[in-house]
């Protein structure tokens, strides 16, 4: 019975705590939330996958660009056009995976890489879709079957449903035997395909995947901060997905969930002293590679590992 | 065309050009159901390419490939395996980032469904599938003696154990033909003769093994019929009684009585 | 378009091509010796490019000193980055590890750079004066000639090594079996530790050569490293020609969609022809080597 109320307290905490934070907290707090859907896919495919991809910027870009469009120009319920986001940014995935996906490593990353400024390029010229380097505004607020999700704490709500439900689907995927697969190709493609898998089919849906949590997260922003535009989805983010996702660990949730929230902290993290933070991100980033090499997530499973082994708890 | 009933597999004069080296030139082989037929030959005369055909690694410049009657010469990789063919290849290829029971249970992938949407949203079927495989893979960790080692990562496991893994995880996937490509190779002497035994025992449930081999002493003492290839001809198929009175056969693996006295001459 | 306009667009086409060779020459050096792709190689150019100006529009040292000077701090630099990153991983690490620490590198670097230097650009000198060459009604200015001589110097350096001394087949053995050069005597360690440092040098130098012409500003260490890479990919990564190919390639088709399409485009075109060039051939122009990851 005890063992059973600690847990249980421990969820009811994490829900509601958010109605004791100030606003500036909360929206660290959604933002951290989108960014856990953002990457959740890309983590998929670095981690499993066991590819680079900096093409992400890409389907956050389409998801929002796509949902924003919808409700601003063409007044389409914004539940519709978040779907409709998902299912551009995984359409597009899957039309770049055919010609994409027989490339590996360097050639891969170069690959996604050119995508994504090509995409860049785009937006900021078909102005008469995109609204150019003005970008789109007055996004209107999410709305599901006539609720809308006015206050910020609503939006903590919905964003953070959405964010723990594709942790429990990547979560899932990783513990199957789709995950498995995944992981056989990472070692042998061979040995894998010999087995029966179809290798290049598999990569294809984790790219693909990628794309629709990368729309759906680029939809929850555009609503959220309802002024989108070409400087939100660079090359310098898709870099940086990257970046943050080696720091916190590629194979883990916690990896994700450190990753989002570093990546919200991070430009408040030394106050005054700002001017220091790409350095001291830089050493931060060069002391995890050397010493902990699956991650600063893979690092404390393995230190909360020793510990339980020793205690046995 | 009429095929035999008890061929399970057959090349037809499949030859494979590499940008002018012709590593097999017009090999037509058979292999009898639930025989243990062994392919042999000096270094560099096809063995490996001829399994790289079989399992669909590479395709051949000409010539056909039948599998249980049926043509399989243009089929994916990753289809013939659940038709029942499996393979082991060399160099172990494991899977070292998974543990020891993950890595046979790949072995069961082609025989099951649960793709993406299936296995992340958790939808019914899922949890039931999961449970087979693993009760399948844990037999045949027990069958092959390795069921200890179940929640071990697979790359920590010593060389000998490496080998028995790749050959239980394809057993897992329940073939009809097994191709093993030099089993035994950095096997103790031990370790060959349980593998051998295990060799027998998949042959009593009715499993064709083709095996690549450089141990002679080995194939002797459990091959039924022998295929010889050097410099990717095929030159010898018989029983292994016979092979030994074989010249061709002596002369590849030997070398001709003339060219082992020049090199005698200049040594 | 006119003739002149095009001989125009050729002429800067492969002037800043030649910039994009010597970056994908560095890669090729490091990749040649590593496998490793070093994402701060544009950084070299931009620090080249820096410490150039410094010197001689700051500092006022005669231009010769200047250049020399800052090719040499370059090179220390990446005599440092390679002693403090690279030489401390451990010995087989993953690739993705590698590649990740050059990236670290060149955050470390772009941030200390800004501090040091802050936001504005430098400008420097050209080296032998302004005067414009006109051929055929379009306008060279000699510092391009500098660049094209320095891209040269340094390929032709370079295939000598190569080609025919004991420490550049050194190297090579290296970027194609680390062990079994190992095993032949070869000091691994020390052929990586010198392919940072040619490099780095390669890149300052580059930086030193193109500053008269673009300003030395610090964002050019992300575009030089993006295009240099691009460049090195075209020709075909580990190909010393083929850095040279690619990046002249680029060079041009950047400059003449330019001149064909509005500006806004002219990336775009460039990395959909590396896109394209990827799908028919994908290890390059002139690329052989099979990538392993």
């Amino acid at each position: 019975m005890q063992r059973k109320i600690l847990p249980f307290l421990g969820i009811v905490l994490l829900i509601i705590y958010p109605l004791w934070l100030n606003e500036f907290l909360v929206s660290v707090s959604i933002i951290t939330g989108i960014y856990i859907v953002l990457l959740t896919g890309l983590a998929l495919f670095l981690g499993y996958g066991g590819q680079f991809s900096f093409a992400q910027a890409v389907f956050y870009g389409l998801g929002a660009y796509t949902s924003a469009i919808l409700t601003t120009k063409y007044h389409v319920p914004v539940i519709a056009a978040f779907l409709a986001g998902g299912v551009l940014a995984g359409a597009v995935g899957y039309i770049l995976s055919a010609p994409i996906l027989r490339l590996r490593g360097y050639y891969l990353a170069v690959a996604t890489l050119a995508v994504c400024q090509i995409f860049h390029v785009l937006v900021v010229e078909q102005f008469n879709i995109t609204g150019g380097p003005t970008g789109v505004y007055d996004i209107p607020i999410f709305s599901l079957f006539g609720f809308e999700f006015k206050t910020a704490i609503s939006y903590h709500y919905l964003v953070w449903v959405i964010a723990l439900a594709s942790l429990l689907f990547a979560k899932n995927l990783m513990n199957s035997r789709i995950g498995r697969a995944l992981k056989g190709i990472q070692s042998s493609e061979e040995a894998a395909m010999v087995l029966g898998v179809n290798a290049f089919n598999l990569k294809t849906k984790v790219f693909v995947l990628t794309g629709v949590t990368g729309g759906l997260a680029g939809s929850l922003y555009a609503h959220y901060v309802s002024y989108i535009s070409p400087g939100n989805f660079t090359l310098e983010l898709s870099i940086w997905l990257v970046v943050i996702l080696s720091v916190g660990g590629v194979r883990t949730i916690m990896g994700v969930v450190l990753g989002a929230a570093f990546t919200t902290v991070f430009p408040f993290l030394l106050g005054k002293y700002q001017n220091f933070n790409m350095l001291v991100f830089g050493l931060i980033l060069v002391l995890v590679l050397k010493y902990m090499p699956n991650g600063i997530a893979g690092f404390l499973e393995e230190q909360v590992f020793r510990l339980v082994k020793r205690t046995r708890i | 065309m009429k095929m035999e009933s008890n061929n399970i597999l057959e090349l037809k004069d499949i030859s494979k050009n590499y940008f002018g080296l012709e590593a097999l030139k017009r090999v037509s082989f058979q292999v009898d159901k639930g025989t243990i037929t062994a392919l042999i030959g000096p270094n560099g005369a096809g063995k490996s390419t001829a399994f790289n055909l079989i399992s669909g690694l590479e395709n051949p410049t000409s010539g056909q490939i039948y599998f249980l009657g049926k043509e399989i010469t243009n089929i994916e990789v990753h289809e013939r395996g659940p038709m029942g063919l499996g393979r082991i290849f060399q160099t172990p290829k494991i899977f070292e980032y998974l543990t020891v029971l993950e890595n046979v249970m790949v072995g069961i992938h082609g025989r099951t469904h649960a793709g993406v949407l299936k296995s992340g949203f958790r939808l019914p079927g899922f949890k039931e599938e999961e449970k087979l495989i693993r009760e399948q893979a844990i037999e045949n960790l027990v069958f092959i003696g390795l069921a200890k080692e179940k929640d071990r990562m697979a790359g920590t496991l010593s060389f000998g154990n490496l080998r028995l893994l790749e050959f239980v995880r394809a057993l897992a996937s329940k073939p009809k033909l097994i191709l093993l490509d030099e089993p035994t190779a950095g096997l103790t002497p031990v370790e060959t003769e349980a593998f051998a035994d295990k060799l027998s025992a998949i042959q009593k449930t009715g499993i064709t093994t083709l095996i690549v081999e450089h141990d002679l002493k080995f194939i002797m003492s459990i091959a039924e019929k022998i295929i010889v290839l050097n410099h990717g001809q095929k030159i010898y198929d018989g029983s292994p009684a016979s092979i030994r009175e074989n010249r061709q056969v002596i002369e590849a693996y030997i070398g001709t009585r003339k060219e082992n006295r020049i090199h005698a001459e200049n040594t | 378009m006119t003739e002149t306009q095009l001989l125009q667009f050729i002429f800067s086409g492969i002037t800043i091509g030649c910039i994009y060779a010597l970056v994908a020459l560095g890669f090729t050096i490091i990749f040649n010796t590593t496998s490793i792709v070093n994402f701060a190689q544009g950084d070299f150019v931009m620090l080249g490019a820096m410490f150039a100006a410094t010197f001689k529009s700051l500092f006022h040292f005669p231009l010769i000193m200047a250049v020399s000077l800052s090719v040499l701090s370059v090179a220390t630099i990446g005599l440092i980055m390679e002693r403090v990153l690279i030489h401390s991983l451990k010995d087989d690490p993953r690739l993705f590890a590698s590649v990740m620490m050059t990236m670290g590198a060149s955050i470390i670097i772009n941030a200390i750079s800004i501090l040091v230097w802050g936001a504005d650009p430098l400008s420097l000198e050209a080296f032998s004066g302004e005067t414009p060459i006109r051929i055929h009604g379009a306008t060279l200015v000699p510092q391009m000639f500098w660049i094209a001589g320095g891209i040269f110097l340094v390929m032709i350096l370079l295939v000598i090594f190569f080609r025919f001394t004991w420490l550049g087949q050194g190297m090579l053995a290296c970027s194609m079996n680390k062990d079994a050069a190992a095993s032949m005597g070869i000091n691994v360690k020390g052929m990586i530790f010198l392919s940072f440092i040619f490099s780095a040098t390669i890149g300052g130098l580059g930086g030193a050569l193109v500053a008269p012409i673009t300003m030395a500003t610090l964002d050019m260490g992300g575009i030089m490293t993006l295009k240099g890479f691009t460049a090195a990919i075209i020709g075909g990564l580990g190909s010393v020609p083929g850095a040279f190919l690619g990046g002249i390639i680029l060079g041009l088709i950047e400059a003449l969609s330019c001149g064909i399409i509005s500006s806004g485009y002219r990336d775009a075109i460039a990395l959909s022809i590396l896109v394209l060039v990827l799908m028919l051939k994908p290890s390059g122009i002139m690329g052989s080597k099979i990538i392993r990851k």
